[in-house]
C-alpha cells in the first residue's frame, strides 16, 4: 500500500542513508573533488600563465574536469548495495524501485557534482574566466553534473559485478552531448551571447534523462539478477 | 486456512545445469516451512527463483492461490527476503541499521529502542556495525523482521551465526508472528526446532 506520504519517506530513507553512509566514508566526497582541483591546476603550469591563453581555454577546461571527476565515484553508487545484499532487500520489499535509484542519483550529486561546483568557481579565478561569465557556467554546471550523475547511474548499473573502470568506459561517448551543450554554452556567454537557447536544451534533456534514464537504470540493474 | 505459496513441480537451473527438479510443496498462512540440504543443494536457488531474481526455472508458483509466471512482484504477497548476505552496513549504527532498512522507515524511535532490547542490542544502539560480532549482525538482520508485519518470510540459513540464545531468539520471533498470520520459508542445513514441515534436498553429484 504505497501512499504519497509514504513514498517521500521512502525517497528521504535512501537519500539519508547514502548520505550518511558517503559522509562516513570521507573518500566518496574528497576524491573527486581532489582530483577536480589537480586537473584544473595543472593547466596553468603546463601552459603558462598567460591570461588571454588561459582566458580562452578556461571553460573547456573546468568543464573537461568536472566532467571526468563526477565520473570517478560513479561505480560506488549500486556496488555495495549489490554485494552485501540491500539491493534485494529493496527490490523484495513493494516500495518503488525508481524512487530508489533517483535518491541514490541525487546523493551522488549532492556528493559529488555539487562539491565540483564550488570548487569550480574558485578555478575560474585562477584560470581567469572571463567574470561576466561565471553565471554561466554554474548554472551550466549545475544541469551538467546532474546529467552526468543519471548517466554515471546507468553505466554503473551495467556494469554491475564486473571491472569498477567499466562504468565510465561505458558513459564517457554518451556525455559528449553534454559536454557539447556545455561549452556552447561557455562559448556564447564568454563572447557576450545570448546561450538562453542551449540552456533550454540542456534543460530539456534532463528532463527527458531524469524519468528515462532511471527507468533505464532500473531495467539495467534487473537484468543483472539473470 | 489459504495457501500463501505453492509450488507444483518446480524445476531450477543455474547457468543451463539442472539444480533442482519436481519440487512440490504448499505453504499455509502461519505455518513454516523449512527446506534443508547440504551445500550445493539449491537452496538458495529456489529461494532465488520464487522470488524472480534467477528467471530459468519452469513449473508452477501460486501466490495466495492466484498463478504468476516469474516473479514475486506480480504476486499480491507482502514478502521480506533475507540472503546469505545480510545487508547490515558496517558504517551504520544498529539503529540506523534498522531504521534505514526496507521495513523500518516507517518507524519511530521507541519501536526500534523495544525491537532493540528483544534481539539483545540495547547497549549497541548507537554504535557502528563494525564494532560488533558475525552474531550481533546477523540479530540486526532478525530484528528487522519486527519493523514491519509481512505476510511472508523467506530467510536463507538463519541460525548460521548465531549461539544457542541466538537461535532461541529466531524460535521465539518466529511463533509470534506465526501467531499474527505470517509465513515462514527458511533453508538451513540441519532441521531446526521449529514447528514446520520439512523437505529434504539431494545434492546432485552426476554433473
Amino acid at each position: 500500500m504505497t501512499n504519497r506520504d509514504n513514498t517521500l519517506d521512502w525517497f528521504m530513507l535512501v537519500l539519508r542513508r547514502d548520505l550518511t553512509l558517503s559522509f562516513r566514508r570521507s573518500a566518496t566526497y574528497i576524491t573527486p573533488l581532489i582530483f577536480f582541483l589537480i586537473v584544473v591546476t595543472f593547466f596553468p603550469l603546463a601552459l603558462g600563465p598567460s591570461q588571454s591563453l588561459l582566458g580562452s581555454l578556461a571553460a573547456g577546461i573546468i568543464w573537461i574536469s568536472a566532467l571526468l571527476s563526477s565520473l570517478l565515484a560513479v561505480e560506488g553508487i549500486f556496488s555495495e548495495d549489490y554485494r552485501d545484499g540491500t539491493l534485494d532487500q529493496y527490490f523484495v520489499s513493494s516500495e518503488p524501485v525508481f524512487i530508489l535509484i533517483f535518491a541514490k542519483v541525487l546523493c551522488h550529486w549532492l556528493v559529488c557534482g555539487a562539491p565540483i561546483i564550488l570548487a569550480s568557481i574558485l578555478s575560474s579565478i585562477f584560470l581567469y574566466l572571463p567574470s561576466g561569465a561565471l553565471f554561466a557556467l554554474i548554472i551550466s554546471l549545475l544541469l551538467g553534473t546532474l546529467f552526468m550523475s543519471l548517466l554515471g547511474a546507468l553505466g554503473a548499473a551495467l556494469a554491475l559485478g564486473k571491472s569498477a573502470i567499466l562504468s565510465a568506459i561505458i558513459v564517457l561517448p554518451f556525455s559528449i552531448p553534454t559536454l557539447l551543450m556545455g561549452t556552447a554554452i561557455m562559448s556564447a556567454a564568454v563572447n557576450q551571447q545570448d546561450y538562453s537557447g542551449f540552456l533550454s536544451i540542456m534543460g530539456a534533456m534532463l528532463a527527458v534523462g531524469i524519468p528515462g534514464l532511471c527507468l533505464l537504470t532500473v531495467e539495467a540493474i534487473l537484468l543483472n539478477y539473470e | 486456512m489459504s495457501n500463501i505459496l505453492k509450488v507444483k513441480n518446480l524445476n531450477c537451473r543455474r547457468s543451463g545445469e539442472e539444480v533442482l527438479q519436481g519440487l512440490s510443496f504448499t505453504l499455509e498462512a502461519g505455518k513454516n516451512l523449512e527446506i534443508i540440504g547440504s551445500n550445493g543443494s539449491g537452496k538458495t536457488t529456489v529461494l532465488r527463483s520464487l522470488l524472480g531474481f534467477v528467471n530459468d526455472h519452469d513449473g508452477g508458483v501460486y501466490w495466495n492461490d492466484s498463478e504468476v509466471s516469474s516473479t514475486f512482484q506480480e504476486g499480491d504477497v507482502s514478502c521480506f527476503y533475507q540472503g546469505h548476505q545480510i545487508a547490515v552496513k558496517p558504517l551504520l549504527t544498529t539503529y540506523e541499521n534498522l531504521k534505514f532498512s526496507s521495513s523500518g522507515f516507517n518507524s519511530s524511535l521507541e519501536e526500534i529502542t523495544l525491537i532493540a532490547k528483544k534481539i539483545g542490542l540495547k547497549h549497541f544502539l548507537n554504535r557502528q556495525s563494525s564494532s560488533l560480532s558475525a552474531g550481533q549482525k546477523k540479530r540486526i538482520a532478525i530484528g528487522r523482521w519486527l519493523l514491519k508485519d509481512f505476510n511472508l518470510y523467506m530467510i536463507d540459513e538463519p541460525f548460521t551465526a548465531l549461539d544457542d540464545e541466538g537461535i532461541e531468539l529466531i524460535e521465539d520471533i518466529v511463533r509470534e508472528l506465526n501467531n499474527k498470520g505470517a509465513s515462514f520459508l527458511i533453508t538451513g542445513h540441519r532441521p531446526s526446532g521449529l514447528n514446520s514441515n520439512k523437505i529434504y534436498l539431494d545434492v546432485k553429484n552426476d554433473k
